[in-house]
């Protein structure tokens, strides 16, 4: 046997395996990642709805298990590839009618050689098949194309980028439907009134209930008053929130008016048009979300960890800094932090809002112990915190903490409010008698200890018939004495004199400092009831 | 070496193309037929030819016959025909000074090419009487064994054993036969080109195109073929698939195959497939090869059971299966 024969036909042979290993081991690859890439879409869908964040440890490990399966497909594909496969695929392809397929037996036959006679016909066949080899290319028998598998791999592919990038819009759709809603709703108050805080409504509640208790003439006196009681502590505890909410939202709009691009924003927020600043913010929001959509850097589990959880009730105290993020950002904004920012000031909206309504209740609630000998300042002690008022109406030039009030130079009030019980005589009031105290203005709680006291002094003074009206029925002479405190209190406020390091300048006070007031005040509270 | 073989199978290519073009003007259609056994007679085998009586069977051997430069017997086979009409029989010959002896007196048997006409006809005993000859390429008679001149073909047509006055012929004698061949009823333009020419004044003969010495020539190229292990593998896997206690056996051999094919079958199939690809011009058998010629080697050695005939399933049936789901070595 002619060796040059079978070099050329193993060399075509092997040439042809080759190809076909490179061939098969694409094509499985393209299977595999085909299906990879698939049921990793399937996956990213079937996450979708369980909120299921997989960490980076957990997505290494998933992508891991791919590389090893594609690189199992790729090597039992490069081995199951064998000369013989190669040669019977010529036949084939050739339609040789098992030339190679036998040229290559009798050339790789060890033990058993042909026989005398048969030998030459081997040489023939080999001789023959040999000439065949070099007439044929082996780009015509594997020609170079591309395997159907790595389509449906590239398909399945996008497919995958596609689902990604959806579930990737349906994060955020998810994060950002209220807002969206808000937007696009007209019925925006039924929205809103789902935004409020359950401990508002509950504050709210209780002081309805006061109020429900005062108009009950089965209730006694006693529930009545303490019904009151309550409901002042809850007003005051809302009144603070507000405050803080709104000194938050000064400092944040002078923030935003230095801030390139949120100009409009922060001067919305000075004016107290919460709704327009929050419009301006989702507008700014949408215009980097669609930027920030083709950014590959955002992922999924970033924007999920950004978002800010919607019923958290953020304090007060940190509103002023909820645009610190966003500021102190380089380069193009985070829509998340925007988001972020627009979570914050409509959870401050909502607080004023349910101040507002506190306030009308409690409005609403000492107009009607007024009238049945409980109150003992009347509305004019309570003008600071109506509903209605605003800071003419306070009288001590006091702004109103109400919605819409952004002034905040009213500090003062609640600094009077803030004197312990031992300091009592030295509380501003000009009147130093026990009525005076009445006009102890905003600070429920104080206040609240002093018509204790002022209830039991006119109780004295009608029992001992000291009084300058003589054999008067009780309710003329607590009429009269009501209007008097509330004359002498009106002169007292407007006659006193505050020192400047008495008055609280908001601008400049800290958020701990705030917290320790709205703590000290919060004691208080627990005092009385206790 | 290599022109010599390359010259050797062009030889044999046109040798054996002159002989079934020299028959093909003689019998109308059926070359096929004509083909394989002339194939018989290349690789030492001998066929039975079936069909119903008229296809031109006798004809065929007759004319074949005629073509190549051989000697030629014909036996019709009847009921009453004993085994020494065939062989023949030692009789008394005086000499002229009166001395009597034995005389081995030869019988048809001794030709080269066996016309054994409508075998089946004749009973088992004396079909058997051909057994030894076909296989041994010898006849016993009288003590004595007579070996018969090369080379020695037999020829056998017989009708459809469902015909009346026939007998079936023994297993035994049915797997000396290469092939099996059918001559089907023509077609009928193939029946108008009968008409035509055996109604005409001269009845047309074939010449001869082929000596003695050129057919032994061709039997021994054609033997010479060499092929690779995993063919001989493929065809002893159709061979065994086609019994029915075989653990490779096919699932319709289980059910329809009394016997399979013997031994035989598998020379029948590599020798047949030999030839087969000199034809189609390869120095090696191809599985192709085998496929081609599995129907005539292996038809007469799958002998059906009673199930199948109701179901009228014939072997041809069967071996189609069989070659379908057998899978192709690679070699």
């Amino acid at each position: 046997m002619s060796s040059s024969y079978k070099v050329q036909i193993k060399q075509l042979v092997h040439r042809v395996s080759l190809r076909l290993k490179l061939r098969r081991s694409i094509t499985e690859l393209g299977f595999g990642l085909a299906i990879c890439f698939f049921a990793c879409s399937g996956l990213l869908v079937l996450l979708l709805p369980f909120d299921i964040d997989l960490s980076r440890l957990e997505s290494l490990g998933i992508s891991a298990v791919v590389v090893i399966l594609l690189g199992w497909l790729w090597i039992r594909a490069w081995c199951s590839v064998e000369d013989k496969d190669a040669a019977r695929y010529l036949d084939t392809r050739k339609d040789l009618k098992d030339e190679f397929q036998s040229a290559l037996w009798f050339i790789e036959l060890k033990n058993a050689t042909p026989s005398e006679h048969e030998e030459g016909f081997v040489n023939a066949h080999l001789q023959r098949a040999a000439k065949c080899a070099n007439n044929i290319h082996v780009r015509d028998v594997i020609p170079s194309s591309i395997p159907s598998t790595v389509i449906t791999s590239v398909a399945a592919i996008l497919f995958f980028l596609a689902t990604w990038l959806g579930v990737s819009d349906v994060v955020i759709a998810k994060k950002n439907k209220l807002d969206s809603q808000n937007i696009v709703a007209s019925n925006s108050s039924e929205i809103a009134a789902s935004y409020l805080e359950p401990m508002n409504v509950t504050e709210i509640e209780e002081i309805n209930d006061a109020l429900e208790a005062l108009q009950n003439d089965e209730v006694s006196y006693e529930a009545k008053k303490e019904a009151l009681q309550k409901a002042r502590q809850v007003l005051d505890q809302i009144n603070m929130e507000a405050l803080m909410t709104r000194e938050g939202l000064s400092k944040l709009s002078k923030m935003l008016i230095e801030q390139e691009g949120y100009e409009s924003v922060g001067r919305a927020l000075e004016q107290g048009n919460l709704e327009q600043a929050i419009t301006l913010l989702k507008e700014k929001q949408i215009e980097l979300a669609s930027l920030a959509k083709v950014d590959e850097e955002l992922n999924i589990k970033d924007q999920q960890a950004g978002s800010t959880e919607r019923g958290r009730n953020i304090t007060p105290g940190e509103l002023g800094d909820a645009a610190r993020d966003l500021i102190n950002e380089v380069g193009r904004p985070d829509p998340r932090n925007i988001t972020r920012l627009i979570e914050n000031i409509e959870q401050a909206q909502q607080d004023m809002e349910s101040q507002e309504k506190a306030n009308t209740a409690a409005s609403r609630m000492e107009g009607t112990g007024e009238r049945m000998g409980l109150a003992q300042t009347g509305a004019a002690d309570y003008g600071g915190r109506s509903a209605t008022s605003d800071q003419a109406e306070a009288g001590n030039g006091t702004p109103s903490p109400d919605a819409g009030n952004n002034d905040m130079s009213g500090g003062s009030l609640f600094r009077r409010g803030s004197l312990s019980e031992d300091e009592e005589g030295d509380d501003g009031s000009a009147t130093g008698a026990p009525e005076g105290h009445a006009a102890a203005l905003a600070l429920e709680g104080r206040m609240t200890k002093r018509l204790d006291a002022i209830l039991k002094l006119e109780k004295t003074k009608v029992n001992s018939d000291e009084s300058m009206e003589g054999d008067d029925s009780a309710w003329e002479f607590q009429a009269s004495k009501q209007g008097r405190a509330r004359s002498k209190a009106i002169q007292g406020l407007d006659g006193v004199a505050y020192d400047e390091s008495e008055v609280m300048n908001s601008e400049f006070v800290s958020v701990e400092q705030k917290k320790s007031v709205q703590q000290y005040f919060l004691e208080i509270h627990e005092g009385n009831s206790k | 070496m290599t022109v010599n073989v390359e010259q050797r199978v062009r030889n044999f290519q046109d040798s054996f193309s002159l002989v079934v073009d020299e028959v093909s003007k003689v019998i109308v259609g059926n070359r096929e037929v004509i083909s394989n056994v002339l194939t018989c007679l290349l690789v030492r085998g001998h066929v039975l030819l079936e069909g119903i009586p008229g296809v031109g069977k006798t004809k065929l051997v007759q004319t074949l016959s005629d073509a190549t430069d051989l000697g030629f017997s014909r036996i019709q086979f009847t009921p009453d025909l004993m085994p020494g009409d065939i062989i023949g029989s030692n009789v008394v010959r005086e000499t002229d000074g009166g001395k009597k002896s034995f005389e081995f007196q030869r019988g048809p048997i001794f030709t080269n090419i066996l016309l054994a006409d409508e075998i089946n006809r004749a009973t088992p005993k004396t079909q058997s009487a051909l057994l030894e000859a076909m296989q041994e390429n010898s006849v016993s008679a009288g003590g004595s064994t007579h070996k018969l001149d090369q080379p020695f073909f037999v020829l056998a047509t017989q009708n459809p054993i469902e015909m009346e006055g026939t007998y079936p012929l023994p297993e035994a004698q049915m797997d000396r036969f290469l092939y099996k061949l059918r001559l089907d009823f023509p077609q009928a333009a193939d029946l108008l080109m009968i008409v035509e020419r055996t109604t005409q004044q001269d009845d047309l003969t074939a010449s001869q195109v082929l000596g003695k010495t050129e057919i032994l020539a061709m039997r021994e190229t054609a033997r010479n073929v060499p092929v690779a292990q995993p063919i001989i593998e493929y065809a002893i896997a159709i061979t065994l698939a086609t019994h029915p206690e075989s653990s490779q056996g096919h699932e319709l051999a289980k059910q329809y195959v009394r016997f399979g094919s013997s031994p035989r079958g598998v020379q029948s199939l590599i020798l047949g497939a030999k030839v087969n690809a000199l034809l189609n011009d390869r120095f090696y058998v191809s599985v192709d090869d085998i496929k081609a010629v599995a129907l005539p080697a292996l038809r007469h050695r799958v002998l059906i059971n009673f199930e199948a005939e109701a179901e009228r399933i014939n072997p041809d049936n069967i071996l189609e299966e069989i070659l379908r789901s057998v899978e192709i070595p690679k070699v």
